[in-house]
C-alpha cells in the first residue's frame, strides 16, 4: 500500500517517453566491471525491496490493460451474434433472415493516450490475444502502406489470405500458392475465400480424424493455434486493425469502410481504430455520411507510468552508499555489524546527521565522529526511530486523509498522494493549506463528521500498535458523546445557568427602552456561546491534531539519517527521463571527451583539436558557416586542422605556400567526404538544388 | 369475307403485348429508322459520295455535323442500307465503325480496325516499325490487283472529336493522308457535334482532310414536331390486328386535337426541339399501356411532362432536415453580404446561433459537431461544394460556395413539410451585418 | 369499333388483375411490394419501364434521391425477385475502371472467385472497347438473346472521377453493343452534375423522394421487437419522431436511435413501475434521455450497449452524458507539449502585429475602437494564419512558466504534435527553420489544455479582448 502511493507520488514529474528497462545488476559494478561486495549487498536489498514494489506495480499494470483487453475481446465476441444467426440456418431459408442487414459496422475506438509507452506493444499483445481468443483473421493496417485504396486492399487481402491458414493442417500446401501478385485485390475474391475457409473448417472440425494425436509432424510454432483454433467459432470475425488512425488519408479510409460496409452480410468485419489523441479525431477524417456507417464503442487506455517508480528507485540505490540499510528492520542490526568505516564515515557525511551532531555537546560529538561503536548503535538507533516514525506516519496520514479528502475545495488534495506530497514538503501542521482543511471541518455538520470519525477509526484500529489504540479509544468515546448528544443546539451547562439567573431577573425591573436594549444585547451574547456539539467537535479536532497529525506526520527531512529511506534528486529523474537524442548527439559531436573520456581527445572549449574525430571537427566546422557550405572551403579548412601537427613546426613560408596549391591528399579527401556524408546521415546538412558545390544546414544558431 | 382477309384476330393482351414491342423498340433505338423531317438535300449530297466510293473507288472524307438526336448516325444508316441493296456493293464494301468513347487511343483503333476487316490472322504476330506501315499493311491486304478491283472501305469515326485528341492524332492522319493518295479506296466520315472541330485538327492533318462538312440542324416546325410524335406513335400496316390498328391510329389522331396534349407537347418542344426529348417523354406512357388501360391519355402525356420537366434540385432540398435548411439560409444570407465571396463553415455556424438567439426557441442549438456533420451532408449532396482545391485546412474553414439559388429555396420552403415560421421569416429577411 | 373497344375494356376487366404484372406471377410481384413498404409508385414505374424481359430496354435510367429512401434496395429486391439478368457493382469498390469492367462481367457471366477458380475473374479487361466486346459475346454465350441485361451502378457520381469516356459511354452501352441492355445508375446527387464532356446521353431520371413523417412510422415500425405489440412500439417511435424528427430526416438514423433507446423506454415495465399502458410515466422517464441523445445525434460514438451503460450511471448521477461528452475531446499531453500546442494557438488566431501587445511588458495601450473598425471579420471565423517556427517559440517561451532551455526535445515535441495532426505543415519543405505551421486545434479543445495547466487562453486572444 504504502509502496504503491510512493509510485504514484511520481506522477509529479512529468513522465515524457519510456525509459528502457535496464539491467540494475550492471549499474552496481565499476568501470572494471568487478562488483565490489558492499555494491552487491545494496543491490541485493535493491532487489527484494524492489520485489515487493514490483507486485504491486505488476497487479496495477495489468489489471490497467487487461481490464482493456478483456472489454474488447467481449467486444468483438459479441459483435456479430446476429451474423452466426443469420448463418447457422440453411441457406435456402435464411432468405428470411438475411432481410435484417446489419445496418453499421461494429468498431472499437481504442484511444491509447498521447503517453502510452509505445503502441507497438499494445497492438502486438492484443493481437495475439485476439488470435488465441477469437479469431485468425486480423489485418494490421498502418497509415504508412495505405497511401491509395489499391495499396490499401492489397495490403488487407495479402494479410488476411496470405495469414497460414490455421484451420486445416492437412493441406497446407495450398496456403503458399496463393500469390497476390496474381489475384484481383478485390472484395468478392475475399467473399469467395471467406466462405471457403469457412465451409473447410466446418468440415475439418465435424471431421473425427482432426485427433491432437496427428498434430507432432505440424512445426511446433503452429500447434498452440491449431489447439486454440479449436474452440473458434464457427464463423471467426474479421478484424482489421488500423493502428495510427489519425495519420490515415481522409478519401483511403472513406472509401474503405464504404467497401467494408458494402460486404458486412457476407464477411463479419470488425475495426479496431488505435487513436492516440481523441475521438473527436474519427469526426476530422470522416463524413456524415461514412462515419454513420460505423457503430462506434470507445475503450479509454491508461497511460502507464509506473516504471518511473522502478527508475526513481534504481537511481536511489545506485547514487548514495548509504542507502543499502534501506530494508526490512530485521536485517538491520546484522548489516550494520559488518559495515566498513569508510562506509561509516559517508553515513557521518550526511547532512541530516552533520545537522544533528551540531547540536550535541562537544564530547557526544567526538564519541559520534570517532568511536565506531557508538556511531553503530546510534545509527541503530536512529534508523528503527524512522521505522517507528513510518508506522506511525502512513496511518496517521490516512487518517488525515480520510477526513479531509472531500472537503470543498480539496484543501489537502483529492488523492492520497498530493497529501503525501504535501506532508513530504513539510510539517503539514504548520502548513496554511492545513489550516484551511482544519477550519472547513469546525463547520462540520454532526452526522457527516461522526461518519467520518467512525471510518478514522476504522483505519486506526486495522494497525495494532498501542498508541493507536489509545486514540481509537479516544475517538470512540467523542463518537458515542456525539450519538449521545440530544440536540446539537442546546448549550452548554456552565453558561447555562447564569442567563438562567438573567432572564429571571429580566421581568421584575420596569421595562424601559433602556432596558429592552441592554436586554436584546444580552441575548444577541447569548448567541454567541458556543453549543454543546460545536464545543466538542472543537474538542475532537484540536485532539486528534494535538495527539496526532502534529505528532506524527512531521515532515520525514526532520529525521535522522532520512537520506537512507528518502531521495529527492528530481533533477536527475528529470535528465534521464527526458531522454533528447539529439542533445546528446551534440555533446557528443561538440565534446567527444564527454562521452569517449579518453583523455587524448581532452580539449578546453574554443578551439578544434585536430585529433578529435573527422566527425566532430567537420561538425565543429560547420557550426561557423552560415545556411550555405561551400564544400571546398569546408575541405580546406579541415585539411588545415588535421594537418597542422602532421607535418610539425619544422615547415616554413615556401612550405605553407606550395601546401595551398598542391591538390588536397586523397586520403584526407575520402576522410573528410565520409564525415560530411555522416554528418548528412544525421541530418544536419543536405545537398541543396541552387548550388552543386554546396550543402544547406538544416541547423540553426549555437546548437 | 373482309373476315377472312383480316388477319387472325388478337386478344386485347396479345395486341398491347404488340404494341408495346414495336414502340418500345422505335423509343429506347435511336438510330432505328424512322421517316427523315427535312434533310433530303444532306443525304443527297452523303448517298453521293458513298456512292462514288464505292463504284469508282474515288476516296473521300467528309465530317457530318450536328447536335445531338438530330440524326447523323440515323441519316448515315438509311443511306448505308439504301446503297447496300445494290447487289455488287454489299459483297464488296467493308465498313468499319468506329467510336471515339471507346477506341481512347490509336492502339486500341488499330485493334479494332483489324478486327472488324477480319485480319488478325493475316496480321498474326508481324511487328510494324509505324503506326502508317501498320495501316497500309492493312488496307495492302484488301487490296486485289489494280485500283478498280480493290475493295472500297468505309470509315465511320462516330465522337469524332474524340479522336482530334488522341496523340499526335496519328489515326487521323494516316486516314485523311491515305484518302487524299489515290492507293485505296476509302471513305472517311467523321460525326460530331462541335461545330470548331476543324480547330482541333493540327496543320499537317488539317491540310489532308477534304474540308467537306455537312451540317445537319433538325430545325423543326412545331408542326413537323405533331408530326413525328404522331408518326413515332401510330401504328405500322404491318400489325398483325387491323381493327385494333385502326382503332389505335385513330385514337392517335385524336391526341392531335386534344388541347392538353398540345400544351404538353409544346412546352416539350420549347424546351428541346429534338426528337430525342419527344421520345423520352412518350417513354412512360407507352410503357404504361395495359389491358386496362389500352390507350394512350393525354393525361399520362402530362403525368409523364411532369415527370421531366420537374427540378431535381428543389426535390433534394425536399428532402433535407431543418437543421441544414438552415445552414442553407444562413449560407445564402452571408453570401449576399460577402457579395459572392466563398465562406466557411466557422461563419455559417455563428451565423446559425445568431439566428437560434435572435427567434423563438422552437428551433434549438445543437452541438457543433452535430451542425458540421449535417454540414456534411450538404457537402455530399454537392449543394454546397469548397472553393478551393486543396485539403490542407481543417474542415471549419474550408471556403465553401453555395449552389443552390435563393429562387429555389424560397419554393422549397413554400413546399417543405410543416416548416417552422421562424426560418421561412429568417429566409425573407434580407440580410444585415 | 366502339363495340369491339367496350368488348375489350370489358375484357380486360376480368384479368385486369394480373394485367400490371408483364407475364410475371402475381405473388412475385406483391412480394416485392410487401418487402419494399411505401415505395408502390416507384416500383411500379420501374416495371413498366422494365416491362417484359423481351421487350426492349431504355437505354439508361437515372434514380436520385436521398440516403436510405430505398433506391438501391428496390432495384436489387426486383431484380432478384424476378430473377432478371443483372449485375450490380458499386462504384466505390472500382478504383480501376478495369476493376469496375470486371465486377461486371463476372456477375452477368457468373463467376464467383474462389480457391477453386483460383481467384481468377472470367477474363481480362482493360479498356471500354475490350469491355464492349467481351460483353457481347458473354451475351451471346449465355444466350440472353433478346432478354434485357440490367447493369447497375450505385454511387454512379465516383464514375465522373474515372476517364471521361467511361460515363457517356455506359450511357450509350445499348447503342455501342447494340445488344438489348439497360444501365441504371444510382446516385445521391442529382443529374445535373453529371453532365461533363462529349456524347452525355440522356437517361430517364426517376427520383426517389424522402419518406413522409408516416411513412417513416410505418417503415420504422417494421423492426418491433417481437414480445411488444406494434401499437406500443409505434406509439414510442411517435415519441421519439417528435423530438429527433426535426434535425434528422435520415432512416437509418432514426433506425438506428430507436433501436438505440427503446431498452431504456421499456426499463420501468421490466422493472415492474409501469405498465404498457402506461405511456406518460414511460414518456417522463424516457423524455431527458432524449433530449440528452439529441446532442449525440450523428456522432454514432456510443454503442446501445455502452448506452445502456451510461444511462444507468445517470440514473445513479455517476458519470452523466454532459461530461462524457465533454471527454470526447480532452487529450492527455506532455506537459510542454501544452504550451507548445496553446502557443500555436494564439500565434495563428493573434495577428503578429499584436504579439508585443500581449507578450511584452510594458506594452502602449491600443484603443479597440479603432481596431475593430478596421477588422470585418474576426479571427475566430477566418480561421487559423500559418506562422513560423520562431514566432510560436517566442511566445511559448513567453507564456510558458519556469525556465526552459531549447533543448532538441522541445522541438521534437513540435513533430510529434504535427503527426498528432494538432498541428500542421504548411510549407511541405523539410528544412526545419523555414517551415511554417498552423494549429489545427478548437477553441474549445485548446479552453480545456489550457485549463489544464492554469493558463487563461482567452485572455491573450485578440478577437476576445
Amino acid at each position: 500500500m504504502t509502496t504503491a502511493s510512493v509510485s504514484k507520488g511520481c506522477f509529479v514529474f512529468k513522465a515524457r517517453n519510456k525509459q528502457k528497462v535496464l539491467q540494475p545488476a550492471e549499474y552496481f559494478c565499476d568501470e572494471d566491471g568487478k562488483v565490489h561486495s558492499i555494491d552487491k549487498q545494496r543491490w541485493q536489498t535493491y532487489e527484494d525491496c524492489w520485489q515487493n514494489i514490483n507486485t504491486d506495480i505488476q497487479k496495477l499494470q495489468s489489471e490497467v490493460n487487461s481490464k482493456i483487453f478483456v472489454d474488447l475481446v467481449n467486444f468483438i465476441q459479441r459483435s456479430h451474434q446476429e451474423f452466426q444467426l443469420q448463418n447457422e440456418g440453411d441457406n435456402d431459408c435464411s432468405s428470411k433472415k438475411k432481410k435484417k442487414v446489419i445496418h453499421e459496422i461494429p468498431t472499437a475506438a481504442l484511444i491509447t493516450g498521447v503517453n502510452t509507452p509505445d503502441h507497438n506493444d499494445m497492438f502486438c499483445q492484443l493481437l495475439t490475444l485476439l488470435r488465441d481468443k477469437i479469431t485468425p483473421y486480423i489485418a494490421l493496417l498502418g497509415s504508412k502502406d495505405c497511401n491509395n485504396v489499391k495499396s490499401t486492399m492489397m495490403k488487407l487481402l495479402s494479410q488476411l489470405m496470405g495469414s497460414t491458414n490455421h484451420l486445416d493442417d492437412d493441406d497446407d500446401e495450398d496456403s503458399p500458392d496463393i500469390n497476390m501478385r496474381r489475384i484481383p485485390c478485390t472484395m468478392p475474391v475475399l467473399c469467395g475465400w471467406y466462405k471457403d475457409k469457412t465451409q473447410k473448417s466446418r468440415s475439418v472440425i465435424k471431421s473425427p480424424r482432426r485427433s491432437p494425436g496427428k498434430s507432432p509432424h505440424k512445426s511446433p510454432g503452429k500447434s498452440p493455434r491449431i489447439e486454440s483454433q479449436m474452440h473458434y467459432s464457427r464463423y471467426p470475425p474479421i478484424v482489421l486493425v488500423l493502428e495510427d488512425f489519425e495519420n490515415f488519408k481522409p478519401h483511403v479510409l472513406q472509401d474503405l469502410l464504404i467497401i467494408c460496409n458494402q460486404y458486412l452480410s457476407e464477411l463479419p468485419i470488425v475495426l479496431i481504430f488505435g487513436i492516440a489523441t481523441a475521438v473527436t479525431a474519427v469526426h476530422r477524417l470522416l463524413p456524415h455520411a461514412v462515419s454513420s456507417l460505423l457503430c462506434i464503442e470507445k475503450f479509454q487506455a491508461q497511460p502507464a507510468t509506473e516504471y518511473l517508480a522502478q527508475f526513481a528507485m534504481m537511481d536511489h540505490f545506485f547514487n548514495n552508499t548509504t542507502s543499502l540499510l534501506c530494508c526490512p528492520p530485521s536485517e538491520v542490526s546484522s548489516k550494520i555489524k559488518d559495515l566498513k568505516s569508510t562506509t561509516l564515515d559517508e553515513f557521518r557525511n550526511l547532512d541530516s546527521f552533520r545537522r544533528y551532531v551540531e547540536e550535541q555537546n562537544p564530547e557526544e560529538q567526538k564519541s559520534l565522529l570517532l568511536d565506531e561503536k557508538h556511531f553503530r548503535k546510534f545509527l541503530k538507533r536512529s534508523i528503527k526511530q524512522i521505522w517507528k516514525y513510518h508506522d506511525y506516519f502512513f496511518p496517521t496520514m490516512h487518517c488525515l486523509h480520510l477526513l479531509t479528502f472531500d472537503l470543498p475545495g480539496h484543501p489537502l488534495g483529492r488523492r492520497i498522494r498530493e497529501l503525501y506530497s504535501l506532508c513530504l514538503q513539510g510539517d503539514i501542521v504548520q502548513s496554511e493549506s492545513y489550516q484551511d482543511a482544519k477550519s472547513l471541518l469546525k463547520l462540520m455538520a454532526r452526522e457527516e463528521l461522526v461518519s467520518l470519525l467512525n471510518k478514522c477509526n476504522d483505519s486506526l484500529s486495522e494497525y495494532e500498535d498501542n498508541d493507536l489504540e489509545i486514540i481509537c479509544l479516544e475517538l470512540q468515546t467523542f463518537i458515542s458523546q456525539f450519538n449521545s448528544l440530544v440536540d446539537c443546539n442546546e448549550p452548554d451547562q456552565v453558561n447555562q445557568q447564569e442567563d438562567a439567573q438573567k432572564s429571571n431577573e429580566v421581568p421584575n425591573k420596569p421595562t424601559g427602552l433602556y432596558d429592552l436594549k441592554k436586554h436584546l444585547q444580552e441575548s444577541a451574547k447569548k448567541k454567541k456561546i458556543p453549543t454543546k456539539f460545536e464545543s466538542l467537535r472543537n474538542q475532537v479536532l484540536e485532539y486528534l491534531e494535538k495527539n496526532l497529525f502534529s505528532k506524527y506526520l512531521h515532515s520525514a527531512c526532520s529525521l535522522i539519517f532520512h537520506e537512507i529511506f528518502y531521495s529527492d534528486c528530481v533533477s536527475v529523474l528529470r535528465r534521464h527521463l527526458n531522454a533528447s537524442p539529439r542533445a546528446a548527439i551534440q555533446m557528443a559531436l561538440t565534446n567527444p571527451h564527454h562521452y569517449l573520456q579518453c583523455d587524448c581527445c581532452e580539449t578546453e572549449p574554443g578551439n578544434i583539436p585536430n585529433n578529435a574525430p573527422d566527425l566532430c571537427i567537420v561538425y565543429r566546422l560547420h557550426l561557423e558557416c552560415g545556411r550555405l557550405i561551400n564544400l571546398y572551403d569546408w575541405l580546406q579548412a579541415y585539411i588545415t586542422i588535421v594537418d597542422d601537427n602532421e607535418d610539425s613546426a619544422a615547415e616554413d613560408e615556401n612550405e605553407e605556400s606550395k601546401k595551398v596549391d598542391k591538390p588536397p591528399d586523397p586520403v584526407l579527401q575520402a576522410r573528410f567526404i565520409r564525415a560530411v556524408s555522416e554528418l548528412q546521415f544525421l541530418s544536419f546538412i543536405k545537398p541543396t538544388k541552387k548550388k552543386t558545390d554546396h550543402v544547406a544546414r538544416l541547423t540553426w544558431g549555437g546548437c | 369475307m373482309s373476315r377472312r382477309k383480316s388477319t387472325l384476330k388478337l386478344t386485347t393482351g396479345e395486341c398491347i403485348d404488340e404494341v408495346q414491342r414495336l414502340l418500345r423498340e422505335k423509343l429506347s433505338h435511336d438510330s432505328v429508322t424512322t421517316q427523315v423531317f427535312g434533310l433530303e438535300t444532306q443525304r443527297r449530297h452523303l448517298l453521293d459520295i458513298i456512292k462514288r466510293c464505292v463504284n469508282m473507288g474515288e476516296s473521300n472524307s467528309a465530317i457530318i455535323i450536328g447536335p445531338r438526336g438530330s440524326g447523323k448516325s440515323m441519316i448515315l444508316k438509311s443511306i448505308l442500307e439504301e446503297v447496300k441493296l445494290e447487289d455488287n456493293v454489299q459483297d464488296n464494301l467493308l465498313e468499319v465503325h468506329l467510336n471515339g468513347l471507346l477506341q481512347t487511343d490509336d492502339k486500341v483503333a488499330l485493334k479494332e480496325i483489324t478486327r472488324q476487316l477480319q485480319l488478325e490472322n493475316t496480321v498474326g504476330d508481324k511487328v510494324f516499325g509505324s503506326f502508317a506501315e501498320t495501316l497500309s499493311f492493312l488496307l495492302e491486304a484488301l487490296k486485289s490487283g489494280d485500283k478498280k478491283t480493290s475493295r472500297p472501305v468505309l470509315f465511320i469515326l462516330d465522337e469524332f472529336d474524340l479522336f482530334a485528341h488522341h496523340k499526335n492524332q496519328t489515326l487521323l492522319y494516316n486516314l485523311f493522308d491515305i484518302s487524299q493518295s489515290a492507293q485505296t479506296p476509302i471513305a472517311v466520315f467523321g460525326l460530331t457535334c462541335r461545330l470548331d472541330v476543324i480547330e482541333l485538327l493540327e496543320k499537317r492533318v488539317k491540310s489532308r482532310f477534304s474540308h467537306r462538312q455537312i451540317h445537319i440542324f433538325s430545325s423543326l416546325s412545331f408542326d413537323e414536331y405533331i408530326d413525328a410524335f404522331l408518326d413515332i406513335l401510330s401504328l405500322p400496316k404491318t400489325f398483325p390486328d387491323k381493327n385494333f390498328t385502326k382503332e389505335w391510329n385513330s385514337h392517335i389522331q385524336s391526341l392531335n386535337d386534344d388541347n392538353i396534349t398540345i400544351d404538353v407537347l409544346r412546352r416539350i418542344y420549347q424546351n428541346n426541339k429534338s426528337i430525342g426529348a419527344l421520345k423520352r417523354l412518350l417513354l412512360l406512357p407507352v410503357c404504361r399501356l395495359s389491358e386496362d388501360h389500352p390507350f394512350i391519355r393525354s393525361t399520362d402525356l402530362l403525368e409523364s411532362c411532369q415527370y421531366l420537366t420537374m427540378d431535381s434540385k428543389a426535390a433534394m432540398l425536399h428532402g433535407v432536415s431543418v437543421l441544414e435548411l438552415c445552414l442553407i439560409i444562413a449560407m445564402k444570407h452571408l453570401t449576399t453580404l460577402y457579395d459572392g465571396d466563398p465562406v466557411n463553415f466557422q461563419m455559417v455556424y455563428n451565423e446559425y446561433q445568431k439566428f437560434i438567439q435572435r427567434r423563438g426557441h422552437s428551433v434549438q442549438c445543437y452541438e457543433k459537431a452535430v451542425v458540421l456533420k449535417a454540414f456534411e451532408h450538404l457537402l455530399a449532396l454537392e449543394m454546397i461544394k469548397p472553393a478551393d482545391g486543396g485539403q490542407r485546412s481543417q474542415k471549419e474553414y474550408r471556403p465553401m460556395m453555395l449552389l443552390v439559388d435563393a429562387m429555389q429555396i424560397d419554393d422549397a420552403l413554400q413546399k417543405y413539410p410543416n416548416c417552422p415560421t421562424e426560418v421561412k421569416q429568417w429566409n425573407m429577411t434580407e440580410f444585415h451585418a | 369499333m366502339m363495340s369491339y373497344l367496350r368488348l375489350c375494356i370489358m375484357a380486360s376487366g376480368k384479368i385486369g388483375k394480373d394485367s400490371s404484372c408483364y407475364g410475371y406471377s402475381k405473388e412475385r410481384i406483391d412480394e416485392i411490394h410487401n418487402t419494399l413498404p411505401c415505395r408502390e409508385s416507384q416500383i411500379s414505374t420501374l416495371l413498366a419501364l422494365f416491362g417484359k424481359p423481351s421487350h426492349a430496354a431504355y437505354s439508361s435510367i437515372f434514380i436520385y434521391g436521398h440516403t436510405a429512401s430505398g433506391k438501391s434496395a428496390v432495384i436489387t429486391t426486383i431484380l432478384q425477385t424476378l430473377q432478371l439478368p443483372h449485375a450490380i457493382v458499386n462504384c466505390v469498390e472500382c478504383y480501376t475502371q478495369r476493376l469496375l469492367y470486371e465486377h461486371i462481367l463476372n456477375q452477368v457471366g457468373d463467376v464467383i472467385p474462389s480457391p477453386d477458380n483460383n481467384y481468377s475473374c472470367y477474363a481480362r479487361c482493360d479498356n471500354m472497347n475490350d469491355f464492349v466486346r467481351l460483353l457481347k459475346n458473354l451475351i451471346e454465350e449465355k444466350e440472353l438473346g433478346s432478354r434485357t441485361l440490367f447493369i447497375v451502378l450505385d454511387k454512379a457520381e465516383r464514375l465522373r472521377d474515372m476517364d471521361a469516356n467511361i460515363l457517356p459511354a455506359l450511357l450509350r452501352l445499348q447503342e455501342l453493343s447494340n445488344c438489348n441492355i439497360c444501365v441504371i445508375l444510382i446516385s445521391e446527387i442529382v443529374l445535373e452534375k453529371f453532365r461533363t464532356g462529349t456524347g452525355f446521353h440522356e437517361p430517364f431520371v426517376l427520383h426517389f423522394p424522402d419518406y413522409s413523417k408516416d411513412e417513416m412510422l410505418e417503415i420504422i415500425s417494421h423492426d418491433c421487437p417481437s414480445d411488444y405489440s406494434p401499437s406500443f412500439y409505434i406509439s414510442y417511435v411517435n415519441l421519439l419522431m417528435s423530438i429527433f424528427y426535426m434535425v434528422c430526416r435520415d432512416l437509418n438514423e432514426l433506425r438506428h436511435l430507436a433501436q438505440l433507446n427503446f431498452p431504456k423506454y421499456i426499463e420501468p415495465i421490466l422493472k415492474g413501475e409501469a405498465t404498457v399502458e402506461n405511456a406518460p410515466k414511460l414518456w417522463r422517464n424516457i423524455q431527458p434521455h432524449l433530449q440528452k441523445a439529441l446532442q449525440t445525434i450523428y456522432l454514432r460514438e456510443v454503442s446501445s450497449a455502452q448506452w445502456e451503460k451510461y444511462q444507468l450511471e445517470n440514473v445513479e448521477g455517476a458519470g452523466s452524458l454532459p461530461n462524457l461528452l465533454s471527454l470526447r475531446s480532452s487529450v492527455e499531453l506532455p506537459y510542454y507539449s501544452k504550451y507548445l500546442l496553446i502557443a500555436a494557438y494564439l500565434a495563428s488566431y493573434n495577428p503578429t502585429r499584436t504579439d508585443k501587445r500581449f507578450f511584452s511588458k510594458h506594452h502602449g495601450k491600443i484603443n479597440k475602437h479603432k481596431l475593430k473598425k478596421t477588422e470585418k471579420i474576426s479571427f475566430q471565423l477566418l480561421g487559423p494564419k500559418p506562422f513560423p517556427l520562431e514566432r510560436l517559440m517566442a511566445i511559448f517561451y513567453s507564456i510558458v512558466e519556469g525556465k526552459v532551455a531549447p533543448t532538441a526535445n522541445i522541438f521534437s515535441q513540435i513533430s510529434s504534435l504535427v503527426s498528432l495532426h494538432l498541428v500542421s505543415h504548411v510549407s511541405s519543405d523539410d528544412q526545419l527553420d523555414s517551415a511554417k505551421y498552423k494549429c489545427t486545434v478548437s477553441l474549445d479543445f485548446i479552453r480545456s489544455i489550457a485549463r489544464t495547466v492554469n493558463f487563461d487562453v482567452v485572455r491573450y486572444l485578440y478577437d476576445f479582448v
